[in-house]
């Protein structure tokens, strides 16, 4: 029988846990609404000048901060990528889904395969498949880059959902068929005796009892779409197809940003992660872990 | 049927978008940038088409410490790109392997050399390779000692015009109570940290490379190897605080506990900026400590690639956009410098009453004008990055003390002439 936790050691990790995560999202919503001239002050009081939401402002309308509109202010601190969040967090939403639908469509039905049936070749390729992720991906950005450039994709969101989902497909694949090789195999069996094709033993018993996981799976393929950089970075070239982990980073390493303007920058970009980290996280987890024991 | 009208409503669609009067353009340029102010970037793009009509220009940027490595990419996989942002430090090894083509190539040469004539020494010395001038500057500045006017004022202390009346100076202000005056940017992954140091010893008057060159610096007698030995000793006494980043020297010098520091001089418009510094005003730029006040320039500089240059429509066009942008009346520098407080390379723009008047509120101009006169460009060769990346952790040991400056300037010196012996027989 386990023991019970202490409620102490527990509120004490749980504490710790939220001030290692909440901590940055609170100081960055917190940063986002002072004023440089307070942040950078080291003798005066965080609020003395109150909260503003100018930097919001320019990020939605173009309006340059109060404190900026002096005559003698330096605007080269005003970085016009802050600009970019709101249309490069629509990017993101748009390769994300677009890669985690890919994913399932693709991934559903080869884990199936792989998992239930015996064909030539199935081994090696399955290995080459699973094996894939370990090439570097900086290895890849050349030959991707020169392959994407000749079937005229570069600069577009195809392009990149086209990278993502060959990225995520691995994983998707690995997770699934772990998931369908668990089944029983009494189910196809029936199937079989009910004169079902593969693919109906697939769309007609696999994909419902599979659902929970590939709900799960997919979401993984989302998340890791959402968080690349390094090939929506070199794929994407101009702003209209940039997503958010581009132009976060344009931001965050330039030194030579308004502080209030980079943390209303970040904050933007973090609240629809928080949102759907909240609503699906759960889901996720359960769903994997529903591939991971018997029963 | 259903499937009729669809294919109805889908052919009356495309028509519609075939039947959208079409903009005939002749040429269509790749202009590649990094990603600073797009805005004003496409504004100058949007006025530029507007003065060419048949040009039209697409703008593709990349983030700033990618930057170089992108448009390499972008070169060799023979993605069609005809202007581009170039540094100082990366037109050698451009230049060298053919990504991009002297100007004299695309333009009369004579317009060239009227261009040239208004640049800034060393800012024409970055833009220059193999006796070819490759590009115009987009945006050129120098490295500036700066100090905080008050706290020499209070302090009844002048300002300082050797290295050693620093050392009095400082010496003075940590007698008084102020526990380390100097603020320096100390971080060897930073290249601005070699830079600032090429500042201190072009003050001296110090010659690091010669005409063929062959290291200088290893020599006692030179003004590198002095200003080594200054900032050794500086530190030893106790005088310098070290900072990791620009960023850093913004807010530490606004504490009011440091009095001197030795950076871009980009770094006094954000230091006087009244937008977010609580002691904005009361920094000032002095001439470079030292014989000569000389200091070190660098320029940025719209380029045009070979791709362009081979083909002579797209050759013309690209010139046009170049002109337009940092060519004569110099229209487009000093709306950068006015609006964005970018520094120039354009000499004659310090003599405008619009950029005397916006830049007149965060630095002295006619002091800043005589700077970037005496300023002399940085010595860059195909192999100067590898070297540099090599030689500053050396420099970073020997200014704490935890390496002996003769053994530094020799091995830096030594590592050269491998690299040069090495690049030469490639």
């Amino acid at each position: 029988m386990a023991g019970r936790a202490n409620p102490w050691t527990t509120g004490l990790f749980a504490a710790l846990i939220l001030l290692f995560t909440g901590g940055p999202v609170l100081l960055s919503l917190l940063g986002s609404l002072i004023p440089d001239r307070v942040l950078l002050d080291q003798g005066s009081s965080l609020f003395a000048e109150g909260l503003n939401f100018d930097g919001y402002r320019y990020v939605f309308t173009g309006e340059l901060p109060r404190a900026y509109q002096a005559e003698n202010a330096n605007r080269a601190m005003i970085s016009d990528a802050a600009r970019q969040v709101p249309a490069s967090l629509i990017n993101s939403g748009i390769i994300a889904l677009s890669a985690m639908v890919l994913n399932i469509l693709l991934g559903a039905p080869a884990a199936f395969l792989f998992a239930r049936y015996l064909f030539p070749g199935k081994k090696l390729s399955f290995l080459f498949l699973i094996l894939s992720p370990l090439v570097p991906a900086v290895a890849l950005v050349t030959p991707i880059y020169i392959m994407l450039q000749s079937m005229g994709l570069l600069g577009t969101r195809t392009g990149i959902i086209l990278v993502h989902t060959a990225r995520a497909l691995p994983f998707t694949v690995l997770i699934l068929s772990v998931f369908f090789r668990k089944m029983p195999a009494e189910l196809f069996e029936a199937a079989t005796l009910d004169h079902c094709s593969r693919f109906q033993a697939f769309w007609r018993i696999a994909l419902p009892l599979a659902l929970p996981s590939i709900g799960a799976t997919g979401l993984f393929a989302f998340m890791l779409s959402y968080s690349e950089y390094m090939f929506a970075m070199v794929l994407s070239g101009d702003a209209g197809a940039r997503p958010v982990s581009v132009v976060m980073a344009a931001l965050a390493r330039n030194t030579d940003v308004s502080w209030s303007l980079l943390n209303t920058a970040i904050f933007i970009a973090i609240v629809p992660t928080l949102v759907l980290v909240v609503l699906v996280w759960r889901f996720v987890v359960e769903g994997l872990l529903s591939g991971s024991v018997k029963g | 049927m259903k499937r009729r009208t669809v294919l109805a409503a889908a052919t009356l669609l495309a028509g519609s978008f075939m039947a959208q009067p079409s903009q005939a353009q002749d040429v269509t340029l790749e202009f590649v940038v990094w990603n600073y102010s797009l805005e004003t970037i496409q504004d100058n793009i949007r006025q530029f088409e507007a003065a060419n009509p048949g040009i039209k220009v697409n703008l593709t940027d990349y983030t700033w410490p990618d930057y170089q490595d992108s448009l390499i990419l972008r070169i060799r996989g023979n993605t069609p790109t005809d202007v581009v942002y170039g540094g100082q430090d990366w037109l050698p090894a451009w230049g060298s392997a053919g990504f991009i083509a002297p100007l004299e190539d695309v333009a009369p040469k004579e317009e060239i050399e009227a261009l040239a004539a208004d640049i800034a020494g060393f800012a024409r010395t970055d833009v220059t390779y193999d006796g070819k001038i490759y590009g115009l500057p987009y945006y050129a500045d120098t490295i500036s000692f700066i100090y905080n006017k008050k706290i020499l004022a209070d302090a009844g202390i002048p300002v300082p015009t050797t290295w050693e009346e620093v050392t009095a100076a400082a010496e003075k202000l940590k007698a008084g109570g102020m526990d380390k005056p100097i603020v320096y940017e100390y971080n060897q992954e930073l290249p601005n940290f070699y830079d600032a140091f090429v500042a201190q010893a072009y003050g001296r008057g110090a010659e690091l490379f010669d005409t063929e060159l062959n290291p200088l610096f290893a020599d006692p007698g030179n003004g590198a190897y002095q200003q080594l030995t200054w900032l050794a000793d500086a530190w030893s006494k106790g005088l310098v605080q070290a900072e990791t980043h620009e960023s850093k020297i913004i807010p530490a010098m606004n504490t009011g506990q440091h009095a001197f520091t030795i950076v871009y001089t980009y770094v006094l418009a954000a230091l006087n900026n009244v937008a977010d510094q609580p002691r904005a005003g009361e920094f000032a730029l002095a001439p470079m400590p030292g014989a000569t006040h000389s200091t070190l320039g660098f320029a940025k500089s719209y380029v045009i690639t070979r791709q362009a240059a081979d083909d002579p429509e797209r050759a013309a066009a690209a010139w046009k956009l170049v002109n337009f942008m940092a060519g004569k009346p110099y229209t487009v520098a000093k709306r950068w410098a006015v609006e964005k407080g970018l520094g120039f390379g354009q000499l004659p723009l310090f003599q405008d009453q619009d950029v005397i008047e916006a830049w007149g509120k965060w630095a002295d101009v006619k002091e800043l004008g005589a700077q970037a006169e005496r300023a002399r460009a940085g010595t860059y060769t195909e192999f100067s990055s590898v070297w540099s990346a090599y030689f500053r952790p050396l420099l970073a040991k020997a200014m704490v003390g935890e390496a002996n400056v003769e053994q530094t300037m020799k091995d830096g010196a030594e590592r050269w002439n491998q690299l040069k012996e090495q690049f030469a027989s490639r």
